[in-house]
């Protein structure tokens, strides 16, 4: 396999990873959320993956890592 | 602006483990120490900050050497038995984060805490001994983030660019090999682990005068365990360490966030790390697609090796 080609792999595999990993994160909110329906709970679950990604560069947290 | 600050000053120590574990994984040594080692480098820093009698300048570059070199010696322990003796040193390292952690604590509990405060914190670093700010809008990001960026560049020349970094990379690869080709396994093994404590080390130093002002961690602090998966993330390649760096740091914070928010636990952060971690380390991970690669690549130089060898009779 060439250089290009690996790096090309690596990068799928290091994405895929990510995805997987944040995919899992995204079922323990869902499974864990006190919302009434599956509707509700699939809003909560939107809304902390939202704080989780979009949030960081523009909300300062209360606590900093 | 603050708020991407923040998420570049949490940066700095995953930075630094993860150079230490880039350079220590790269020697196929699965030293886990980081962890202890950036608490032990943090705490001999802060000691130095504050009994050291030394002019401003000199003294926070003399506590986060101090601390580093702290590290540097601790490391020797792991790296000497696995060198002499073959002990594994993930074991080794791993126990000895611990170690570190209760000594630490011994100590900061029973000689060096302030007795006047309402929990246990050292007494206050010297007023000169912080690293100063590197923007001046509230954020913890001090001058520490130049020198993280600095040793991400001496460290990629240390491992791309000099005899030592190939023979911490070869041995990385094949020991055995490396061994038969005459390079000194033991001496690198002990180098390999000692660099990783050094850097480790000082990632503590410039983490504490950077961002605290007394020492009061009481528990390990993570960013040994982060660095673990910033390296994998990173391929062991020093050059790729600040951009998973950015990412940990950046999913930490949005953890905090969400925790703040949304009611989730922060320590989803860890459930995630481990998911990647796991994704990384399984090496039949969309080993399909990589087969799929290799049998295009293959076809591809088998053709283009067939087009030359037409043109050539053509030639004739």
């Amino acid at each position: 396999m060439n250089k290009k080609r690996s790096i090309i792999f690596s990068l799928v595999r290091g994405t895929a990873a990510i995805l997987i990993a944040l995919a899992v994160a995204a079922l323990l909110i869902f499974v864990s959320s006190d919302g009434a329906g599956a509707g509700e709970k699939l809003a909560q679950t939107a809304d902390a993956m939202r704080q989780l990604l979009m949030a960081p560069p523009s909300r300062a947290a209360a606590a900093s890592a | 602006m603050k708020n991407l600050s923040d998420v570049l000053a949490a940066m700095i120590p995953i930075v630094f483990t993860g150079l230490a574990t880039c350079v220590m994984f790269s020697a196929n040594q699965f030293n886990l120490g980081a962890e202890g080692g950036i608490m032990l480098g943090a705490f001999v820093a802060s000691m130095v900050a504050i009994y050291a009698p030394l002019p401003p300048v000199v003294l926070p570059i003399a506590a986060i050497l101090a601390g580093a070199l702290a590290v540097g010696a601790m490391m020797l322990i792991p790296a000497v038995l696995k060198a002499k003796l073959g002990v594994s040193e993930m074991v080794n390292s791993l126990m000895l984060n611990y170690v570190v952690l209760y000594f630490i604590k011994y100590l900061l509990n029973s000689h060096l805490a302030d007795k006047s405060k309402g929990q246990i914190m050292s007494y206050p670093f010297q007023a000169h001994a912080a690293i100063p700010q590197l923007i001046d809008n509230g954020s913890k990001l001090s001058w520490g983030f130049v020198v993280a960026l600095i040793f991400v560049v001496l460290v990629y020349l240390f491992m791309y660019r000099t005899r030592w970094g190939y023979s911490i990379r070869m041995i990385g690869i094949n020991q055995d090999f490396a061994m038969y080709s005459g390079m000194k396994v033991a001496a690198v093994v002990v180098l390999s682990q000692v660099l990783g404590g050094l850097l480790a080390g000082m990632g503590g130093g410039i983490e504490v005068l950077g961002r605290y002002t007394t020492f009061n961690w009481n528990t390990l602090p993570g960013y040994g365990w982060t660095g673990i998966t910033v390296a994998i993330l990173a391929g062991n390649n020093p050059a790729f360490v600040p951009l998973a760096a950015f990412f940990m740091a950046y999913l930490n914070k949005g953890c905090n966030l969400m925790s703040t928010y949304c009611g989730v636990p922060s320590q989803l952060i860890d459930i995630l790390q481990a998911v990647i971690f796991v994704f990384f380390a399984a090496e039949q991970f969309l080993s399909g697609y990589r087969q799929k690669l290799v049998v295009k690549s293959t076809q591809e130089e088998l053709k283009r090796a067939a087009q030359e060898a037409q043109e050539k009779g053509e030639v004739k």
